[in-house]
């Protein structure tokens, strides 16, 4: 039982990473009917510039006495402007003027992604860098099952997150154009809505939850490097499908669903297989149901 | 810009054969003379790729050499030669059958091939990379680019052919009977990739489009995964021991007649219904089109063309392990075929060829290639939307009404 | 025997009834015309015949085959064809590769001879297309032969579509809203197209349309559909002052 509740809260700080990237997939998918392939290696940039910035803050706070929690939400913020402004350039420059061209934007993606890994390894080097640790780390023990401040952290962090986009999306305007983008694309800019703009809000957005995904996982797995966009990435985005790609409960499920298995299978068969495992329950996933879980079936009309 | 525009109209007026001859006379004069007048120049040996990666390498000092060398043995053997041949080059195959002067020019370019590259280590690896990924390349497209779907996994068919290939020459032949058994196990390789290929093909009766490219996706990492946990045949260590059987005319021969067969399949009827399948399913259905023979037929014999690619593959490195098989080598093969043009076998054959020159001639940019590549990549889609050949075909593949059936770029 | 006999056919989308205890018997040579408000099902019941929708309930036997639960591409291969209401053609496609593809059951070289492009394959190649061609010049699309299928003009473009379906050789065709965006001058060409094609193709027709103008003209009998039932059926006479048909289409009049 104990082991049951240990793995159970694995499963949710697993599954909270993955959600926050795979919000991005489906937010973007949704928006433009795109899967941006470079989203997991947009998670490795906020990875690293989250790096930097913590490693400069806490220079810092050795000589300027900084709280703990600034120096932690000064590497998130740092992390997020950046990589959305990496992303944004990317949007710009790639994705837009190509948009008309699906397949073609597809392959960009792709390309940028590659782009993304190399130019890290270029500027820093063939890193596996270690994140430093922004809280110190306690573990609590709670009727037997110990939970350190990081998974905590981590879970709490997703979740407010989670719920802050929520509530942009029901209930602000712009989250309310951004929902309307992804039905009738048409349409919007006969209602005096910028097509572009919301485009480049909904990969801010995105691009925040990447980030903060990176930094995240920096504390969970403290071994940072360019590649580690490439699993995370492809993983998070078979959650976004499975949970049914363009919605963005589908992507919190599809993200929580797949750190379930991942943790359940990792227990259950030996941890090479755990991947291999993984990727089985998800293919069975999509043909049992092509459109995802939450996916919206769209009927043909013939 | 003037001069710029009549230099090119001026060349491109000489047709493709009397380049060929050109090729086949600078070829010529490279191996008898190439030697010397490179030692003549200070530098070390003929230069592999037209000195290109040497002058990376070693700084702009060798450039002027370079220079020299490039244009004595290539640049004007070949305009001269072209320009005398230009007159009478083309009543040479016009004289000739059309299948039969198809072959003529088959045989003149492996002629080229062999001579310029035959008889140098480098080359021979680069040349029969080219091949390989030609294969690569245009059975891709046949699926991505034909059929209109989004398939990532390519790299796994190619591991399922490079693997039972290898195990075919290693465990199963004698090593004397290499020779022999080197086109068994190359269609054994190629059969069980198409077998693979069925993994892709029956979820495709029922889900299209981003749904399937996971799907691909998934069967790409699990025959990976999979082969990781086989100890026999070496798990993640990989499987080596096999010996060098690829080479130029193996590889020149596979890419010519994958290209051939692939031709043929997309100009025949049965082949305008893949066509069909990607431009509306279920008119294509209601218009009597079996889809799903139709997509088992084209998944199966694009993943049988990875799996003859993966054997030719193993038999060049001489060492495959399942992480060579991953989604950056699918991702590699996307690159190629969109690069080359969507649903055109020119395209492949250039986006395959240029690819592959372009990774051996930036090798020592090391990790700004992959910098570089990208941004190439994006350059070109922005100019050509569809590829660089997207939807259109050299004349001599396909006679110009047939290119025309594929629709031209839009753009 | 009747060609087409439809019995009881009833589908659902869901909990919605599309189609309602739907029968008809089709003679061969016959014109038939099925007219009903937007959303009566008239397009779905074509889809049900030509095995695109299976359907909830019911029997449909063509020529004596039952035709339940086969492919689309089988039924088609019987012998019905159908156009669409929105026009389907493959739009990346040349006119000519339009109306090729449809000779798809026609093949009879193997794939061997495919791959290698060797012995009927060649054949084959030529006679469709020259048969496709014969096909476009009749409904005078011929010069359009090599053009994209999406730069024709909307009237060419359904034309087109017709002459793809016969290419198929089917012994019925279903037309879905053939006359859809023509004027008053283009309907009479169709009409008389239609006509020459039955003659001409000896071919059933059953076709769905909103312009009274063509179905009154050419229709031996109608049937008239409103919310998935049939509510008339008959001679254009009977239908035209059917007091049910005046209500689906105009309302109930406040007395």
């Amino acid at each position: 039982m104990v082991y049951f509740l240990q793995q159970f809260i694995n499963a949710v700080q697993l599954g909270s990473i993955y959600a926050l990237i795979a919000l991005g997939y489906s937010m973007v998918y949704g928006v433009l009917r795109f899967i941006n392939f470079a989203h997991g290696d947009i998670f490795m940039v906020g990875a690293l510039l989250a790096y930097f910035a913590a490693g400069f803050l806490i220079r810092l706070a050795s000589q300027v006495p900084i709280p703990a929690a600034l120096v932690f939400m000064g590497s998130m913020l740092f992390s997020m402007v950046g990589t959305t402004l990496i992303a944004l350039l990317i949007e710009k420059v790639a994705y837009r003027p190509l948009r008309q061209h699906r397949l073609s934007v597809v392959i960009t993606a792709l390309g940028m992604g590659v782009l993304l890994e190399h130019v890290a390894l270029v500027i820093v080097g063939p890193w596996r860098l270690s994140f430093p640790l922004l809280v110190t780390d306690h573990v609590y023990r709670v009727a037997g099952v110990s939970i350190s401040t990081i998974q905590l952290l981590i879970i709490f962090v997703s979740i407010l997150l989670m719920l802050i986009l929520e509530f942009f999306v029901q209930k602000t305007k712009q989250g309310m154009a951004m929902r309307a983008i992804s039905y009738d694309r048409e349409t919007l800019p006969l209602m005096g809505v910028s097509v572009n703009q919301i485009v480049s809000l909904t990969f801010a957005v995105a691009s925040c939850l990447a980030a903060a995904g990176g930094l995240l996982y920096g504390h969970a797995y403290p071994i940072v490097e360019p590649y580690m966009g490439i699993m995370v990435g492809w993983k998070s985005f078979i959650s976004a499908v499975v949970g049914g790609i363009g919605s963005i409960r589908g992507a919190m499920l599809g993200g929580f669903i797949l750190g379930f298995v991942e943790i359940g299978a990792g227990a259950v068969f030996p941890s090479r297989m755990r991947d291999l495992i993984s990727f089985v329950v998800l293919m069975s996933v999509l043909l049992v149901r092509p459109t995802g879980i939450f996916g919206v079936a769209r009927r043909q009309k013939v | 810009m003037l001069q710029i525009q009549k230099l090119r109209s001026h060349l491109a007026a000489i047709p493709a054969l009397a380049y060929l001859l050109g090729f086949l006379v600078a070829s010529t004069i490279e191996l008898l003379v190439g030697d010397l007048l490179a030692s003549l120049l200070g530098l070390r040996g003929i230069p592999s790729l037209f000195g290109i990666t040497l002058v990376q390498q070693y700084g702009l000092i060798l450039l002027p050499a370079v220079i020299v060398y490039d244009l004595t043995i290539y640049v004007l053997p070949i305009y001269i030669v072209a320009r005398l041949a230009a007159p009478w080059a083309p009543k040479l195959t016009n004289k000739m059958p059309k299948r039969l002067s198809m072959l003529f020019y088959v045989l003149l370019v492996f002629l080229v091939v062999q001579l310029w590259g035959g008889f140098h280590e480098y080359r021979i690896l680069v040349l029969s990379l080219m091949g390989i990924n030609i294969i690569l390349a245009v059975s891709l497209n046949l699926v991505n680019g034909y059929m209109g779907e989004f398939s990532v996994g390519h790299a796994g068919f190619m591991g399922v052919g490079a693997y039972i290939a290898s195990i075919i020459t290693v465990w199963v032949f004698p090593r004397s009977l290499g020779h022999l058994a080197f086109p068994l196990a190359l269609l054994a390789g190629g059969a069980g990739a198409a077998v693979a290929g069925l993994l892709v093909a029956i979820p495709s009766f029922k889900i299209r489009g981003d749904y399937l490219a996971i799907i691909t996706l998934a069967v790409n990492y699990i025959i990976k995964n999979g082969i990781e946990n086989i100890e026999r045949i070496g798990g993640s260590r990989g499987f080596m021991g096999m010996a060098k059987l690829t080479n130029v005319p193996w590889a020149f021969l596979w890419a010519t007649l994958s290209l051939w067969l692939i031709r043929n399949f997309v100009l025949s009827p049965r082949g305008r219904a893949v066509v069909a399948i990607r431009e509306d399913e279920i008119a294509a259905e209601t218009m009597t089109v079996n889809t799903r023979y139709t997509k088992i037929l084209a998944f199966c014999t694009s993943s049988f063309f990875a799996g003859i690619a993966g054997g030719l593959f193993a038999h060049l490195i001489l060492y495959i392990n399942p992480s060579t098989f991953s989604l950056l080598k699918s991702t590699e093969v996307l690159v190629m075929v969109y690069l080359g043009g969507m649903a055109s076998i020119s395209g492949s054959l250039i986006g395959a060829a240029t690819f592959t020159f372009l990774l051996e001639v930036l090798r020592p940019l090391e990790e700004w290639k992959w910098v570089l590549i990208p941004m190439l990549l994006v350059a070109i889609l922005l100019r050509r939307h569809a590829g660089l050949m997207g939807f259109r075909e050299f004349s001599f593949l396909i006679p110009k009404e047939e290119a025309e059936s594929y629709g031209s770029a839009s753009d | 025997m009747a060609l087409l006999q439809i019995n009881g056919l009833t589908h659902y989308f869901g909990g919605l009834r599309a189609v309602h205890d739907f029968s008809l018997d089709l003679n061969e040579g016959e014109l038939i015309g099925l007219i009903g408000p937007n959303g009566a099902g008239k397009t779905t019941v074509f889809n049900l015949i030509t095995g695109i929708y299976r359907p909830t309930e019911g029997a449909i036997q063509f020529n004596g085959h039952n035709l339940i639960g086969l492919q689309p591409h089988q039924i088609a291969a019987k012998g019905i064809c159908r156009t669409f209401q929105t026009i389907r053609l493959f739009s990346n496609v040349s006119v000519l590769d339009n109306v090729r593809i449809a000779f798809y059951s026609q093949i009879r070289s193997s794939l061997l001879e495919t791959l290698l492009r060797a012995g009927r394959t060649l054949e084959e190649d030529r006679t469709f297309a020259q048969e496709a061609m014969r096909l476009l010049e009749i409904f005078n699309v011929g010069r359009y032969a090599h053009e994209l299928a999406r730069n024709l003009p909307y009237g060419e473009q359904r034309r087109v579509e017709i002459a793809r379906a016969l290419a198929t050789k089917p012994r019925l065709l279903l037309l879905d809203e053939p006359a859809a965006g023509m004027n008053p001058g283009e309907i009479d060409h169709l009409m008389d197209l239609i006509y020459y094609i039955r003659d001409e193709f000896q071919l059933t027709i059953f076709l769905i349309e909103h312009q009274m103008r063509l179905v009154m003209r050419i229709c031996e009998r109608i049937k008239v559909m409103d919310f998935g039932k049939t509510i008339a059926e008959g001679a254009c006479d009977e239908v035209r002052t059917n007091p049910k048909v005046l209500k689906a289409y105009l309302g109930e009049e406040v007395a």
